[in-house]
């Protein structure tokens, strides 16, 4: 029989892959953002005057930046300021790297949970009904709602709220960061895609779960069917449901670009899709470490998730020893 | 077909359907913000992405590049780019590279101190300070003479400041003051709240030295998506937005409560030729090639078909106004297939039997075109595509984001480069000697050079001792440049569009959005 390990042991071992992770995360940003084509030092020059720079300009700006030295140079600079916490400057604002991101992030957080909650709200009672009334109405309904959804463009999506919930009934405000009001619509185009995708899976878990031999036991005896389902065939459904939700929250945070320029959300979102686009190293650098950082703890959380919902569940191939 | 397939299909198709049908109704949300703004003349306006966030925008709230009337320059842009007396009562030109301006008496900045030499002074040492001039100015350049009058002398000689004085960057502030955080200037409007990508609010300046304004609030709510701008409007989130889109125009016109307003042209969609192209993109160094494609381009239909008549044939790579009476010595080149088709056989390049591309030696008469997604629109550059394509001229189209953009312009990796330069002061030598002048400092003048005969044509046009000779000597550097040379095709004049409540009056479009006033408009109610 395999040794137990404690939460803790399990804790220590996936640090020490995350700074494992976060060293290959470092690596593949600073590469990936310094090989694409453009030259940041012109593009800062371009912004900041309007016209375009001179040779000598840039020249001069690229030495300031360090840009002329060799990649490895670079790559060793950015990555001790990097383990002090310093991400650099912007190229474009001028502000810290670091101020840059946390002063959005809030606004792109907020988005994604609520839309990860609205879709659970949304998905799994739909799910679930589905399964219970399979091949009914309701059931293909969902199905062609989670068609529909899987198959919408977000952009698309978040225009079609607008022209129905702003324009057309005049009920919600068609952009900006203000009260809830302002959140409903940008949080529904996040969460509608994947919430069709997360209904099905429910309604399949949940049908393998129904056709278990403790859920005939327990309707011999006489439990009501929604019972039965909620109380035993979601609980033991939930682990690949928690697993695609801690990824959706992870994804939902890289992909609410479109969301934000739509929205004119002011989240993080757009202000990497324009760091991109002015190849602002140090933005672009922090911004892939941070979501790095922000997947691999979601990952460890989800299975740690996993601990409280299934005690059978091993982790790293052991089974774990919850008082640990 | 896969099932999401399918769905997608059927989706696009009900778009149509469900735009027509949300375009009939009349919004409810309008009426009530309608109201309140028309009570209390507060109109709210959608600019596109907030800019002021960039480094050295910053030092430019509420001036460049959006203009919300709170500062003003000492001399200002008319609309016909000719330059008018502002906060200066008049002016007058040295000889030695100074101009002296004379101030207008009983001006005050917002906080109540009175305008004079000094805040002159203190605005262009910070312009240099915070690397906001781009006219050689330097700490030494403004020397007050007197509480109402001020020398300014740029560093380098450029006879073209009073022209470049016009320009937002200019506008002066009040001695001390940091507009970065809170603009203190003698606009129209006084600065109240600016919250980053989100607004930028300005009130009426009751104790303004001019005309007041209309309206008592401004606010510019910073929507970078064209479709949302479009929609909030429809809403009636807001009342004014500005650079719609074309493909937005119809459905907006047949929105009732909506009007329509176009501005001059103020920038104009240009066509920069390679003159100066190395290896595989030497081609256009042969000026019959060049001519052809300018012959090739059938202009009038781009306006009237590809642009809906929201453009202006014109034949100069400005707003032809900029050169005043002498805009005619441009003439462009004439519209000609046939002549384009004789010119191509004449420099080698013929078509053999069924072939649709022109080749050389084996070698096929192929063109790479750049061109950024933000700055010209697709139909644009597949008509031009197709146009070549009619006398055998394949033209690749390659749409970059900016920054691998500049790399190709810079790099000389380009035959042709489709842009869109605006005009947002009233000289009209300042993109000829920027772009297409050997000696300009900018790189990718390299590759587009338009010859020493231009190169003499334009030092002429930057020494002009007054602004009509400058005006007569740009449009003879013009005319070598389009007309003799082809180093550039003027395709057409864009008209800068904006939408309005048709709540809105006194709304009078400029062709530079960067110099356009506010203090006309109002709400009826």
């Amino acid at each position: 029989m395999a040794r137990e390990v404690t939460v803790r042991e399990y804790l220590s071992r996936r640090l020490a892959h995350l700074a494992l992770v976060w060293l290959g995360i470092t690596i593949l940003a600073f590469v990936l953002a310094n090989l694409a084509p453009g030259d940041p030092a012109q593009m800062i020059l371009i912004r900041r005057t309007g016209e375009i720079p001179s040779e000598e300009a840039i020249g001069r700006l690229r030495s300031q930046l360090g840009l002329d030295d060799p990649l490895p140079v670079r790559y060793g600079r950015w990555l001790t300021h990097a383990a002090r916490g310093d991400f650099g400057t912007s190229y474009q604002t001028g502000e810290p790297v670091v101020r840059e991101l946390s002063d959005r992030f809030p606004a792109t957080l907020e988005l994604g949970v609520t839309a990860v909650l609205l879709g659970l709200v949304v998905s799994l009672p739909l799910g679930m009904l589905a399964a219970l009334r399979r091949d009914t109405l309701l059931d293909h309904g969902s199905r062609l709602l989670a068609l529909a959804g899987a198959s919408m463009p977000s952009f698309w999506l978040g225009y079609l709220l607008i022209l129905l919930f702003a324009v057309t009934l005049g009920l919600l405000p068609v952009a900006g960061r203000g009260g809830w009001a302002h959140l409903v619509l940008p949080a529904l185009t996040l969460s509608l895609g994947d919430a069709a995708s997360l209904t099905r899976l429910t309604r399949s878990l949940l049908l393998e779960e129904l056709g278990e031999d403790y859920v005939r036991t327990a309707r011999a005896k006489g439990m009501p069917g929604w019972r039965v389902a909620t109380r035993h065939a979601l609980r033991n459904a939930l682990n690949p449901i928690v697993t695609l939700t801690g990824l959706r929250l992870g994804r939902l945070l890289g992909q609410a670009a479109i969301v934000e320029t739509v929205f004119a959300w002011p989240g993080i979102g757009r202000y990497l899709v324009d760091s991109i686009y002015d190849r602002d190293y140090p933005v672009i650098q922090g911004f892939v470490l941070y979501m790095g950082t922000v997947f691999v703890v979601l990952n460890l959380l989800v299975d740690l998730a996993y601990m409280w919902l299934d005690p059978r569940v091993e982790l790293a191939g052991r089974r774990v020893a919850r008082h640990g | 077909m896969a099932p999401h397939r399918v769905v997608s299909f059927a989706l696009a198709g009900l778009m149509p359907l469900a735009l027509a049908t949300c375009e009939r109704r009349e919004p409810a949300a309008r009426s009530a913000h309608a109201t309140r703004a028309a009570e209390g003349q507060e109109l709210v306006v959608a600019a596109g992405q907030d800019e002021f966030g960039l480094e050295l925008n910053r030092h430019r709230l509420g001036m460049y590049p959006l203009n919300a009337g709170v500062c003003e320059p000492l001399v200002r842009l008319t609309h016909d780019f000719r330059v008018e007396p502002w906060l200066a009562a008049r002016w007058a030109y040295r000889g030695d590279g100074t101009y002296r301006f004379t101030l207008r008496q009983g001006v005050r900045f917002h906080d109540g101190r009175v305008l004079d030499a000094a805040s002159v002074k203190y605005t262009i040492d910070h312009s240099v300070a915070t690397r906001t001039q781009y006219s050689f100015l330097d700490e030494h350049s403004a020397q007050v003479v007197d509480d109402s009058t001020v020398d300014i002398r740029p560093g380098r000689a450029n006879t073209r400041l009073l022209e470049q004085l016009v320009h937002p960057t200019y506008a002066i502030i009040a001695p001390g003051n940091d507009p970065a955080v809170h603009p203190i200037c003698t606009g129209p409007f006084r600065f109240v709240e600016y919250v980053r990508q989100d607004h930028l609010t300005v009130e009426r300046n009751e104790s303004y030295w001019g005309e007041k304004a209309k309206l008592r609030r401004l606010t510019f709510r910073f929507l970078p998506d064209d479709n949302t701008r479009a929609l909030a409007l429809r809403a009636g989130d807001l009342e004014a937005i500005f650079d719609v889109p074309r493909s937005m125009v119809a459905g907006l016109e047949h929105t009732s409560g909506i009007t329509i307003m176009t501005a001059p042209p103020g920038a104009v969609i240009v066509l920069y030729i390679a003159t100066r192209g190395r290896g595989a993109h030497a081609r256009l160094a042969d000026p019959m090639l060049r001519r052809a494609i300018a012959m090739a381009i059938d202009r009038r239909t781009l306006v009237e078909q590809v642009l809906d008549g929201y453009g202006a044939m014109v034949n100069t790579v400005n707003p032809p106004t900029v050169l005043g009476q002498y805009a005619s010595r441009v003439t462009g080149v004439p519209y000609d297939p046939t002549g384009a088709a004789r010119l191509l056989d004449r420099a080698g390049w013929t078509a053999a039997g069924d072939q649709r591309v022109r080749s050389k030696g084996g070698e096929r008469l192929t063109l790479t075109l750049i061109a950024q997604p933000s700055g010209v629109d697709r139909a644009v550059t597949e008509y031009v595509q197709a146009q070549l394509a009619r006398v055998g001229i394949d033209m690749r189209v390659e749409r970059l984001d900016p920054a691998a953009f500049e790399s190709r312009l810079n790099g000389g990796e380009f035959d042709l480069d489709l842009e869109v330069p605006n005009q947002n002061d009233a000289n009209p030598a300042f993109l000829l000697a920027l772009r297409w002048y050997s000696k300009s400092s900018v790189k990718s003048t390299a590759f587009l050079a338009a010859g020493p005969r231009f190169d003499d044509a334009v030092e002429q046009a930057l020494s002009a001792p007054d602004h009509e000779t400058l005006q007569r000597r740009a449009a003879d550097a013009m005319h070598i440049l389009v007309d003799e040379e082809v180093a550039a095709i003027p395709l057409a004049g864009i008209y800068r569009i904006y939408a309005m409540s048709s709540r809105v009056h006194g709304f009078d479009p400029h062709p530079s959005k960067t110099n356009q006033w506010w203090s006309t408009v109002w709400l009826a109610k």
